[in-house]
Order: structure tokens, then C-alpha cells, then sequence
């Protein structure tokens, strides 16, 4: 056997790790442990969780997508521009991260509701509603998943090698193939990592979607909704049923997606 | 493609200016050498489009980059080669994209890809085609990096102190080989450094630069023969003879046999001797085989915390000796004395 | 460095003995506290009487815990320390009282059709809440105001085209007031509590919110608090926020 010189990790350090992972190991562990094996699948396959799984997935991905495509060049217009304003914009760019995601929501509202600024001019020019579309989970998906993914590559972005840059440059690179070939390669882990803590917080996305989109199986009903709404309803078994699955698909993809995004060891 | 012309006033920051004037024609090797903190990378900087300039003019053959007024050429359009202090080898990207990198901004990737490999032979990176800078020794990357710049057929190459990364053995090295890369390429090449070796050993003319100006230019020769300042002299401080090396016997011209250890050129050499190395004797020293002459101190200055003896006679060379040796001696000129230098510290490298 | 160690040691110990103590005292009415669980639709009644009791009974502090029924209901399962248990609906207090008698009501409640003020979809009747083109808005079936909502549109044989199902009656009010619904079924009591809204009465069905209250526990201002839900001063003030009598 190879002797090899293990970091030592000072008592106190261990002690609270272990007490945080506790934080995080014990609720799943209760949830398990409350989960009525006899009627799991059934109630997995039902209509309810199935729609809701589709529509969870489905409405993520897309807004993951949709904050990859609009946040990194916001994140570059931050982190490289001279834009006057930058730091008013990178206020507000945070904003959803710190209000409660039902005040985004009804902001979204105000906003692209009916009567709201945007909305009413979209819905009389194309007759077309945010709210209570699938859409319109998207939208709410986005906004508060964003600024995890805009934060995460401005941050990469000031930290690297910016001569990389000036050698593409020099070797005749106009900005926007300096961007694509050199400096997106280049932040690659922590856009991987961005659009990935995106994608969870969109996932488990609940406030800003049932204020802005209401509830309704099949079109706006994602996991999160199903869960609260079995709860509500008082159906315990169904409520821990559905957040299983939410758990499950969770830990799979970050758990398959750990050596990209994970920093790197 | 015909030369550099640049003659400008440039600033950085509020109190650090610079005011040089620069013609470099093809296929010459020009190197800019200074101190640090001499201005140097305001230069490079200046030249390359990273910092627009207060007044005068850059231009490369009949295009002019910068006016100080209304033209500015921004730095993905001038066609300035740069190979710089680290490299700056992209990571992510093979030996074959690197190179082949300034060649896929126009034509597509396949296409550059090709002409980018007709480098890795006389480059000497064949095996390393695939290989990623991460994984390459320090003076292979110096290789890729020149191939690089190289490859775009720019209309001027700056290497910026492009063997400051490497330790000092492979710096010897890749120096010949840098020399070599060099003289294949046609156009006009600036070199900045603040190692007066590489600028010796590398460059057909030398522009001395201390803090912002221009202090001293001419051929390696004039620099020694006749520094203008304290720096150039302290710069200058080394022996550089040309002679005929066989297998570890060097013969100088009117000059003694000398012996060196280093075998590894032979013909037409440069023949570098430290000054330190010199050792200076009363008396004719006898037991160690050492290379010994008589000589005649032609002159004595004291240079910061050495003495600096320039000898004559059969080798003119410089020896830097203790001031207490210097006083124990009683150099005067026009005092004879032995000289010694052991063959260990003697090198040579083709000429 | 001893002295440091011992000092810190003697400050853990000191908030584990707080932790301890304020965990013990946590918890469960004591003498001069009543705690009530009561739906949300009752939020604006039982806040007056609250006041009411609080004013009769000096020194006396009605907690209100106001949520929907049955997640009050799971609370109530799990352990909560709930005095008086008043629920939407009567499948809520299932099993709380005693015997095969009936649950006590207290009160009753009619659903409405609520529009935006000023009717900007026109709605004229429950006919128009099977409409595609209207924004229409429900109570979740899992929940009382959702319950009622379904078993008076089965009544009245009309299909509804909901485009989203609310999980509390108070969203589904704002979501109306707003004008992002064009119409939706509340509680009267609801929709009369807010003036940005108007109503419009659903057919007679028989279709009617019971509301239930059950006493849990043996505390004297539990049971005092349930007697004046039912006596006059307290049915006064559930008929001023619109209920119907018991």
C-alpha cells in the first residue's frame, strides 16, 4: 500500500461539517422514510405526477437554455463593457435572488399580466398571454434562475487571463471569434456550472410560478405545484410520492453532471 | 512587406511616458533592450494597438496603424505577430489548432489545419502534433509559440522577451534555435528583452531604452566598444570573441589557444566568456590546467561593487575583479599581469 | 491560551442551557392563551373575534393560525397544539369529535361568481365559465372552496373550462381583482370583502359551505372562545362579514 499524507481536518472544522451535512441528510432521510412503498407506483404513474414531470422538465430545460442564451452576454456587458449604469444593472440582475420568488412573480404580473404594461400590448396585438401558458412558466423559470447563471460567468469572466485575449487578437481574431474561440473555451467549468445552478433553481422553482401562472395539470402544474398542492389538500402520501421524484431526478443529473461542474479537484 | 517605421511620444497612466523612434527593415532583428521599468512594454503595447499613442506615427510599409490623430488600425487588424513573455498557448486547443489559430480567422478550420501542420517539421514539433500546451516542456512551447505567430505571415514579428520562461540551460538552447526560426522568416522582427545576451547573440542592431527614451543604439560591437551609460556598460558586461572552435580547441585571431569544455559547436564560433571568470596574477601561475596569457591592462573602472579591467594584449577582454583584489594587485594601466580563465567557463556557440 | 479555552467552553454550555430552556417553555397554550386553527376563508371574521374574546377576557391571548383546512388538518395530526379547530369544510374535522354525532356548525357560506369590477368579460352566469375564451379561474378541488366549487357546477350541470386551479381561495380573489381572470367561484364572503371585485349570485343548488369548529382540548378559554362562535355577539360578526347563519 502506498503511504500517502492525508490532509488533517482540525475537530472543531469536522464537527460543524458534520452537523451541516446533518441539515441536509436528515430531511432526506425523513422524507424517504415517510414514502408508502405499497402505492409508490401508482401514484408515479399517474396522470397528476406524469404531466407534472413532463412539464417540470420540459419548462427547466428550456429556461436554462434561455438564460444561457440572454445571461452570458449580459454577463460579458457587465463584466467587460463601460456601460455607464453597470452596477445598477448587476443590482437588478440580482434582485430575484434576494426578493421572495412570490414578489417576482406578481412583478412578473404587473408586468406581462393582462392589464400590465407589456402584457396589454402584447395581448392586443397578438392576442397572446403570458400567464397561465406554458410559456409563462418559462418566463418565471427564467427570471429567477438567470441571475445564478449572469453572476456565475461575470465572475468568471473578470477572473480570466485577459492577455488570452489580446494573443487572439494578435493573431488577427475579430472580438467576436475572440469570444467564441478563446474566451468561452476558456470559462467553460463556470459556464457549465452556471447554466447547471440554473437549471436546479428552475427545477424546484415554486412562488414566482404559481403567483405569475396559476395551477392547472397538463399545462402549468409543475413538481413543485403538485407537491404543494397534495399537501394542501391534505393527501401526505402523494404530497412525499411526487417529491421523491423531484428529488430523484434532481440528484441524477447533478450527480451525473459532477465533473463538469464541480470545481475542479 | 517592407519595414517598420515608427516614431512616437506614448503614455501609460498619468506620469510614465515614452518617446522612441524606431525603423526596422526586412529581414532584420532589432532588439530592444532595457532595464525594467525602461518603457519597454509601452512600446510593445504602443505598437501592437493596445494603447494609442500621444502623437508621431506607426506605420508598416506604406500602412500606417496609428497617427496619433485619426488613424488607428485596431489590434486584430494590424497583422503584428507577437510571441509573448508566457506564450499564451491556448489550452483547450492542440498544437496543430494553435498554430494553425491566426490561419482559421479567415479560411475555414480543415484548410488552416493543413498549412499549419507544413510547420511542425521544421519546428521540430512532429510528435507533439496532438499534444496540449499543458503537456509541452518549456522550450517546445516557445516552438509553438513562434509557429504561431509566424504562421499568418505577418508583416512584422515582436517577440517579447521570448526566452525570459525558460531556465538557463534550455534558454542556451532554444536560443539557437530561435535564431534560426528567425532567419527564416523574411520580414522585419523586433525583439524586446532585458537579457543583453539574447539581444547580442540574436539581433543585427540594439536599441538601448532607459527609463522611456532612447538612450543608445548601434551593432552589438558599438554597444560594447562605447556604452553610453552606466546601464549599457553594466549591460555590456560579458566577452564575446568570434574564433574557430575543434572538438574543445578555440582559436582567436592574433589571440592565444584557448581550451574550452564546450564541445558542442564547432567551426565558426561566438566564444562568451563571463568577465567574473577572469582571474587576474602577478605571477605566471603554475599547476591547474587553466588557459593563461599575459595581458596589459588598458583600463580600470569601478562600477558599482566591481572593478571592471579592460585587458589587451594578445585577447581584449573585460575581467571584473573585488575592489580589495584590485587594491592588493595595484591594477594601474599599462601594468602587465596574467590572466586565467578556466575551460569550464568558457562556451561557445555558432556563429 | 488555557484560559481562552475554558472561557469558550463555559459560553457553549451556557447557550445550550438557553436552548434548552426556551425549547421547554415553547409550545402548547398555557393558562392565558387559546390557540385557534380556523380556514383562511375565516381570516377577516375570526380577526374580529379574536378582538371580541381579547376584549371580554382581559389578560387572555387568542393566537390565530390561519391556513387552509386541510393543512391545518395534517398539522393537527402531526402533533400541533391547536385548542379550537374551526375548518371550510365538515370532511376536514373528521375524527376529532367525539361519537357518531354530527360536527358543530357555526357558520355557512355561498359561492359567488366574482368578476373584475366594472364585468370587463361580460359574464352573465355560471354558463360562461365553461367558455374557452374566458380567463377563468377554480379553487383547487383538493380544497373545501375547490370542493364546493365542483359539486355546485355538477349541480348545475355545467362544465367548466378553468385555466387555472388556485390552491387557496385568497389567490384566486386577487387573481381577479387584478383583472388577470375574468371570472372565478369564491366564497360571498370573499368576494365581498373586496371592492375591486364584483359579484355576481350563482344559481339556487342547495350547494352550500358548512363550517365546522371542533374543541381539542380541555382549556377553559377553549371552550369559552367555541361559546362565543356561537352565541349572538359572535354570529353577529360572522353575519357582518357576510357568513350565513349555522
Amino acid at each position: 500500500m502506498t503511504r500517502r499524507v492525508e490532509p488533517r481536518i482540525p475537530a472543531v472544522l469536522a464537527v460543524l461539517a458534520a452537523i451541516g451535512s446533518l441539515l441536509f441528510i436528515v430531511p432526506l432521510v425523513g422524507l424517504l422514510g415517510r414514502v408508502a412503498w405499497s402505492e409508490l407506483i401508482d401514484t408515479l404513474t399517474s396522470d397528476v405526477v406524469l404531466e407534472a414531470l413532463w412539464l417540470s422538465a420540459s419548462t427547466s430545460v428550456v429556461a436554462a437554455a434561455l438564460s444561457t442564451v440572454l445571461g452570458v452576454p449580459l454577463a460579458w456587458v457587465l463584466s467587460r463593457s463601460r456601460v455607464p449604469g453597470r452596477s445598477v444593472l448587476r443590482a437588478l440582475v440580482t434582485l430575484p435572488m434576494v426578493l421572495p420568488p412570490v414578489v417576482g412573480g406578481a412583478a412578473l404580473l404587473f408586468a406581462f399580466g393582462r392589464r400590465g404594461v407589456i402584457g396589454e400590448a402584447l395581448d392586443d396585438a397578438t392576442g397572446f398571454l403570458l400567464p397561465f401558458s406554458w410559456w409563462g412558466v418559462v418566463v418565471a423559470n427564467t427570471f429567477v434562475a438567470m441571475p445564478f447563471l449572469v453572476l456565475t460567468v461575470e465572475a468568471a469572466l473578470s477572473n480570466i487571463d485577459r492577455r488570452y485575449e489580446m494573443a487572439a487578437e494578435s493573431l488577427g481574431a475579430r472580438p467576436l471569434q475572440v469570444f467564441r474561440r478563446v474566451t468561452l473555451p476558456m470559462i467553460r467549468p463556470s459556464l457549465v456550472a452556471g447554466v447547471v445552478l440554473a437549471w436546479a433553481r428552475a427545477l424546484g422553482e415554486f412562488g414566482a410560478t404559481i403567483t405569475f401562472n396559476g395551477n392547472l395539470q397538463g399545462r402549468t402544474q409543475t413538481l413543485p405545484l403538485a407537491v404543494f398542492l397534495e399537501l394542501e389538500g391534505g393527501d401526505r402520501d402523494a404530497a412525499v410520492a411526487i417529491s421523491l421524484v423531484l428529488v430523484v431526478v434532481s440528484l441524477a443529473v447533478l450527480l451525473s453532471l459532477r465533473r463538469n461542474w464541480w470545481p475542479a479537484r | 512587406m517592407s519595414g517598420l517605421a515608427a516614431s512616437f511620444r506614448a503614455r501609460r497612466g498619468e506620469a510614465f511616458e515614452v518617446a522612441v523612434d524606431l525603423t526596422i527593415d526586412t529581414g532584420e532583428t532589432v532588439a530592444l533592450l532595457g532595464p525594467n521599468g525602461a518603457g519597454k512594454s509601452t512600446v510593445v503595447d504602443a505598437l501592437a494597438g493596445h494603447l494609442p499613442i500621444e502623437e508621431g506615427s506607426i506605420a508598416l510599409g506604406e500602412r500606417v496603424l496609428d497617427d496619433g490623430r485619426v488613424t488607428f488600425v485596431a489590434p486584430d487588424a494590424r497583422n503584428i505577430g507577437v510571441v509573448f513573455q508566457n506564450y499564451l498557448l491556448f489550452d483547450h486547443l492542440d498544437v496543430v489548432d494553435n498554430i494553425a489559430f491566426g490561419l482559421a480567422v479567415e479560411a475555414p478550420r480543415r484548410e488552416a489545419r493543413e498549412r499549419a501542420r507544413a510547420w511542425l517539421e521544421p519546428m521540430g514539433l512532429v510528435e507533439l502534433a496532438k499534444r496540449k500546451p499543458p503537456e509541452l516542456s518549456g522550450g517546445q512551447a516557445q516552438r509553438v509559440a513562434v509557429a504561431r505567430a509566424l504562421a499568418p505571415a505577418p508583416d512584422l514579428v515582436l517577440l517579447d522577451e521570448p526566452l525570459a520562461a525558460l531556465d538557463a540551460r534550455t534558454r542556451h538552447q532554444v536560443r539557437r534555435t530561435l535564431a534560426q526560426h528567425l532567419s527564416a522568416y523574411a520580414g522585419p522582427r523586433l525583439l524586446i528583452t532585458h537579457e543583453p545576451m539574447d539581444a547580442f547573440l540574436l539581433a543585427d542592431r540594439i536599441v538601448v531604452m532607459e527609463d522611456g527614451v532612447i538612450v543608445q543604439r548601434g551593432t552589438p560591437d558599438d554597444i560594447r566598444r562605447a556604452p553610453a551609460t552606466e546601464y549599457v556598460a553594466a549591460l555590456s558586461g560579458t566577452n564575446l570573441l568570434t574564433g574557430r572552435a575543434d572538438s574543445g580547441q578555440l582559436t582567436v585571431p592574433e589571440g592565444p589557444r584557448l581550451a574550452t569544455s564546450d564541445v558542442s559547436a564547432n567551426g565558426d564560433v561566438l566564444i562568451v566568456i563571463d568577465p567574473a571568470a577572469v582571474a587576474l596574477y602577478p605571477d605566471e601561475p603554475h599547476g591547474s590546467p587553466r588557459n593563461t596569457w599575459l595581458a596589459e591592462v588598458e583600463s580600470v573602472e569601478r562600477l558599482g561593487d566591481i572593478v571592471r579591467v579592460r585587458l589587451g594584449g594578445p585577447l581584449k577582454l573585460m575581467c571584473d575583479i573585488t575592489p580589495a583584489a584590485a587594491t592588493a594587485l595595484g591594477v594601474t594601466p599599462g601594468q602587465s599581469l596574467w590572466a586565467t580563465v578556466k575551460a569550464t567557463e568558457v562556451s561557445v556557440s555558432p556563429a | 491560551m488555557r484560559d481562552f479555552r475554558l472561557a469558550r467552553t463555559r459560553a457553549l454550555a451556557g447557550l445550550a442551557a438557553l436552548a434548552l430552556i426556551a425549547v421547554a417553555c415553547g409550545g402548547g397554550g398555557g393558562d392565558d392563551v387559546v390557540v385557534v386553527f380556523a380556514a383562511a376563508s375565516l381570516t377577516d371574521a375570526f380577526g374580529a373575534l379574536e378582538a371580541e374574546y381579547e376584549a371580554q377576557n382581559p389578560g387572555v391571548d387568542v393566537q390565530l393560525n390561519l391556513a387552509g383546512s386541510a393543512r391545518l388538518r395534517a398539522q393537527i395530526d402531526e402533533g400541533a397544539p391547536a385548542d379550537v379547530f374551526a375548518a371550510a369544510a365538515p370532511g376536514h374535522v373528521e375524527g376529532l369529535y367525539g361519537g357518531d354525532s354530527a360536527p358543530l356548525v357555526f357558520a355557512t357560506n355561498g359561492l359567488v361568481i366574482a368578476v373584475p369590477r366594472g364585468n370587463p368579460g361580460g359574464v352573465t352566469g355560471l354558463q360562461d365559465l365553461a367558455s374557452e375564451e374566458l380567463l377563468v379561474g377554480l379553487c383547487d378541488p383538493r380544497v373545501p372552496c375547490g370542493e364546493y366549487a365542483e359539486a355546485l357546477l355538477a349541480e348545475a350541470h355545467v362544465t367548466a373550462a378553468p385555466d387555472t386551479l388556485e390552491p387557496d381561495v385568497r389567490s384566486l380573489l386577487a387573481k381577479i381583482a387584478s383583472g388577470d381572470l375574468d371570472a372565478g367561484l369564491v366564497y360571498a364572503t370573499d368576494a365581498g370583502s373586496d371592492d375591486r371585485v364584483d359579484m355576481i349570485e350563482a344559481p339556487e343548488t342547495g350547494v352550500t359551505a358548512t363550517y365546522p369548529v371542533v374543541q381539542l382540548s380541555d382549556e377553559t378559554h377553549a371552550s369559552g372562545f367555541v361559546e362565543l362562535l356561537t352565541g349572538s355577539t359572535g354570529q353577529d360578526i360572522l353575519r357582518s362579514h357576510g357568513f350565513g347563519a349555522r
